[in-house]
């Protein structure tokens, strides 16, 4: 026995006790689907409240509120977890998980630390997070059997359990929670598989075409070239990780670069009439034809959005590459950097 | 070149009706039976404006020069008739006599019609002319009408004894018109004379003593608007024999004089110093003198023509021409500390390599030079506007001979920016929507005098509506402007303020976004006389350096949203910066375009008109708000 050590959960079991009944599954594993995972926190100190009173232990439930999300903090609670509920296990007589359990905690702490890490990345796409977001809730949900099956053998070893069942403000997380999830998950899917990919432009590469001469770098974060769908004029589309932004060049005949940009202004503070923009002007190395560099930014709680467009103009045309930028990440990120450094270096060749 | 236009309309002058150094010996015999075998031959091929024929026969003897022109000339057009149907005939000096044979039109039927002698009228050449005293006689042609000709046939004889310029004649083998057949012969004896034929249509035979040339139809010389004639039209010109160095020893000679009889000088210099310590505080004192208090009297009479006034007689009659005054300037400046260089120049001519024969008679007006702390100034004391410290703009870029030793001709430096100008602008948007506009505009050097050279001989109330019409042609049409002259007109000659006040009735939604354009009115304004229209070889632009500051406030309903656009346009023929601020919710722009004194050739004038265009487009401040 430890004492002091917040996860342990060690002492006599004394039935019977008062905890909610046990529960559909799938109503659990939808309360957590349905709430992107945030409500697994909340789950499992309240699990672990209930373990306390079966337990008649000392614990602190709410620290285990870090516990899904905190990778270091499951090195010690999945081990006092796995010990508590295998001593209640053999109270009643019930078979233990045994190396299983060593399996799905081991299963969790890395999965838990690779999201970490993938969350850090910038190029990792928003799939990837989708997968990693269903293997998770997919663990957690074993958990819940395996409290689920000690529940079920109190309340049909001892008095039913008297608290509710289900309380009021679960219902809406798992109905029109799920309803939103899955509505994502497939629009994501459907974004993903119906986008078709020409080419992966990795960082520190360059996009050139060299039918029109049009170049641009491309830094920091993957540019992914695509076909274009959306926006029929465009010469060529592109998209960044997780669709945070979307870039088109785009070819003008007879029109002005200020005609251009004042529209493109127009257009930006359509979308957000909180933009802050610089614009800039230069001629072209050696000619007369004019560079124009607009730069729209707004940056929120929420992220950043922008909307960029950099004109270069000839003596036949225009071109324009135009980025429209709707991101979670913070004004110095790297795909923030990326998409400024591709403004500002678009040319021709 | 504004102000050389000015001077060019005292060409008319006055006109009198009698002068006793011309005569006329008119017979309908000799050259007119000549012209008529000649017109008869033409059989009526012509179509436009034409010199059918010209010979001039040129025999010099020591200092006397007979000089024999006969022309005959073509107007196919009441057009023609009317721009060209009166002759003209310069005279030289004092003792110069001409008698005119033939003046006479001449209709395709062979009627000849001869002017009636009571008829020719005598003007001044030119009230500047500084070397000469040249008076011209107009001869209007009697009888003719479309179609018809035009014969004249006079004699020249000059007597060079008074001319201190020395003898040169240029004799050009074109015109802006077709020249059908010419004829040139020179002859001399008692004088040794150089030839040059600069035209390679004329064919000249080079005897001793004498030289022949000729030439048949010679196309028309096609002129282009910036270019000087004297730098393009090509002949036969004659000159007494001469090094550059002996043009500089006689023009110094005759220069010198000036200082024989001077004594006053140390007392005008005296009283200009007096309480001066700085020296460029004495330049500009004696420079103003000279050039405001010394009036600007043209005294190229005979004896004069080259050589000035002592500096006591123009100290005494508080005038001079512009080698009385130069040459007062010299001594005055010469007081002062400095080692000045009169220079002679030639106001029409910018191509040095075109003063093909060593000779005075290139040039009409001196100035003079001097170097002080690594820096060359040239002062023109005809010039009352200009500061010292800069060259009058309408002697730069003109070809001039410094009256030094080893000297050759060579061009007056431009100035990299001769206009120059700044312009502030406080904008503030009121909460009706109307808005209030207060300007400041300061020209500097060349400009601040052309502003007040224009200006000058108005009063002040004419100043201002002058100013004001300015204002109205190239900023707004509106009449509630109120300007003042920040400057006096005779201030210190470096810049020229000009203040505007206006306020505009609402035009804004105030319940909109803002979404405005603000221009630069004076720049635009500026840059579109800049645009080269038609050209047939280099032109040369004179350098402009603006700046405009602009505060605009629409904090009254508004935040700003962007800024106007950042510009940095580098080219080779300038360059334009631009750079927006937001402070304290006011909008700052400072704009720059500098664009250097520079030549443009042919093969670039399309892309400079359409740098000038570019460059206009792009001057817009955009400004752009959301309600607050």
């Amino acid at each position: 026995m430890t004492q002091g050590t917040p996860f342990d959960v060690v002492g006599e079991l004394k039935l019977p006790v008062k905890v909610t009944a046990p529960r559909l599954f799938i109503f659990d594993f939808l309360l957590l689907f349905g709430s992107f995972g945030i409500y697994t926190p909340f789950w499992l100190v309240g699990q672990m409240r209930e373990i306390k009173k079966i337990g008649e232990e000392s614990f602190k439930p709410w620290l285990w509120w870090f516990v899904p999300f905190i990778g270091l903090t499951q090195f010690w609670a999945l081990p006092s977890l796995n010990r508590e509920l295998n001593r209640l296990e053999r109270k009643l007589d019930l078979p233990s998980w045994q190396q299983r359990y060593s399996v799905w905690a081991a299963s969790i702490i890395i999965l838990t630390f690779l999201n970490n890490y993938l969350g850090r990345l910038e190029e990792t796409p928003l799939t990837i997070f989708l997968a990693f977001y269903l293997i998770h809730i997919s663990l957690w949900s074993l958990l819940i059997l395996r409290i689920r099956r000690i529940k079920t053998h109190l309340q049909s070893s001892q008095d039913p359990a008297v608290l509710n069942k289900y309380r009021w403000w679960e219902w809406p997380i798992v109905t029109l929670g799920t309803l939103i999830v899955v509505s994502l998950c497939l629009f994501i899917l459907i974004d993903t598989t119906q986008t078709s990919v020409i080419k992966t432009w990795v960082p520190s590469s360059t996009f050139v075409d060299e039918e029109t001469g049009l170049m641009f770098p491309v830094e920091s974060v993957v540019w992914t070239q695509v076909e274009n769908e959306d926006d029929s004029d465009a010469l060529f589309s592109f998209v960044g990780p997780d669709a945070e932004f979307y870039a088109h060049i785009f070819e003008y005949k007879e029109r002005s670069v200020n005609d251009l940009a004042k529209n493109r202004y127009a257009e930006a503070v359509d979308l957000n009439n909180a933009f802050d923009c610089v614009e800039t002007q230069s001629f072209i190395a050696g000619t007369l034809n004019v560079r124009a560099e607009q730069r729209c930014l707004f940056s929120g709680v929420l992220g950043v959005d922008g909307a960029f467009s950099t004109f270069l103009e000839t003596k036949e045309q225009t071109f324009e590459l135009h980025i429209i930028v709707y991101s979670t990440k913070s004004m110095n990120s790297k795909l923030i950097s990326s998409v400024r450094k591709a403004a500002a270096g678009f040319r021709l060749k | 070149m504004k102000r050389l236009m000015y001077f060019l309309l005292l060409l008319t002058g006055s006109l009198s009706y009698a002068d006793n150094r011309l005569t006329t010996a008119l017979s309908e015999q000799g050259f007119v039976q000549e012209a008529k075998s000649i017109i008869y031959a033409l059989e009526g091929e012509l179509s436009e404006t034409s010199n059918v024929f010209r010979r001039m026969v040129i025999d010099i003897n020591g200092d006397i020069v007979v000089k024999r022109v006969q022309e005959i000339w073509f107007y196919p057009d009441v057009v023609s008739v009317e721009d060209y149907g009166t002759d003209v005939i310069y005279m030289g000096q004092s003792d110069t006599s001409i008698v005119v044979n033939v003046a006479a039109s001449v209709q395709s039927d062979g009627t000849v019609t001869m002017i009636d002698p009571q008829t020719i009228q005598f003007a001044e050449q030119d009230a500047y002319n500084t070397f000469n005293d040249t008076k011209v006689a107009y001869l209007p042609i009697p009888g003719l009408t479309k179609g018809s000709f035009t014969v004249t046939d006079y004699v020249v004889t000059e007597n060079l004894r008074l001319n201190q310029g020395g003898y040169s004649d240029a004799l050009w083998a074109e015109h802006y018109f077709p020249l059908l057949s010419i004829d040139l012969r020179v002859r001399w004896q008692n004088i040794d004379l150089v030839t040059d034929n600069s035209h390679p249509m004329l064919k000249c035979d080079q005897q001793v003593q004498e030289v022949h040339c000729v030439g048949s139809n010679i196309p028309a010389l096609r002129a282009t608007n910036n270019a000087f004639m004297r730098d393009k039209l090509r002949g036969l010109s004659v000159a007494r024999k001469a090094s550059w160095d002996d043009v500089i020893d006689s023009m110094l000679t005759l220069y010198q004089q000036a200082f024989e009889d001077a004594d006053k000088v140390d007392r005008l210099y005296d009283q200009l110093s007096a309480g001066k310590n700085r020296q460029e505080d004495i330049i500009d004192a004696i420079f103003r003198f000279v050039s405001e208090d010394i009036r600007y009297v043209s005294l190229s009479t005979a004896g004069h023509t080259h050589q000035p006034h002592s500096n006591n007689s123009v100290i005494a009659n508080r005038y001079g021409d512009c080698k009385d005054k130069t040459a007062l300037l010299h001594a005055l400046l010469v007081k002062a500390g400095l080692n000045p260089t009169p220079v002679l120049v030639t106001t029409y001519r910018a191509d040095a390599g075109r003063l093909v024969l060593p000779s005075l008679g290139y040039f009409n007006h001196i100035v003079l030079c001097f170097d002080r702390n690594g820096q060359s100034f040239c002062l023109d004391p005809t010039d009352r506007n200009t500061h010292w410290t800069y060259t009058s703009d309408w002697i730069q870029g003109k070809v001039s001979l410094a009256l030094n030793h080893g000297s050759i001709p060579s061009v007056i430096t431009s100035a990299t920016y001769r206009w120059q100008m700044n312009v502030d602008t406080q904008i503030t948007l009121m909460p009706d929507g109307g808005s209030r506009e207060s300007e400041t505009r300061t020209y500097f050097g060349e400009y601040a005098s052309l502003l007040r050279y224009q200006l000058e001989n108005a009063t002040g109330d004419k100043q201002l509506e002058s100013l004001e019409k300015q204002f109205r042609d190239v900023v707004a049409d509106v009449d509630n402007v109120d300007v003042k002259i920040l400057t006096p007109i005779d201030g210190d000659r470096l810049t020229f303020k000009v203040s505007t006040e206006v306020s505009f009735q609402p035009y804004l939604d105030v319940e909109a976004p803002l979404n405005l354009t603000e221009y630069e009115y004076w720049f635009v304004d500026e840059l579109s006389s800049l645009a080269i229209q038609t050209a047939t070889e280099p032109v040369e632009v004179q350098g402009f350096l603006f700046n405009s500051r602009k505060s605009i406030d629409f904090s009254s309903h508004w935040r700003v949203t962007k800024t106007t656009p950042e510009l940095l346009f580098e080219h080779r023929f300038g360059r334009i910066v631009r750079e927006s601020d937001v402070q304290n919710g006011i909008m700052k722009v400072n704009t720059r375009i500098e664009m250097p004194h520079q030549t443009v050739a042919i093969e670039d004038i399309d892309e400079f008109n359409r740098f000038i265009d570019k460059v206009s487009d792009v001057l817009d401040v955009r400004l752009y708000g959301a309600l607050r």
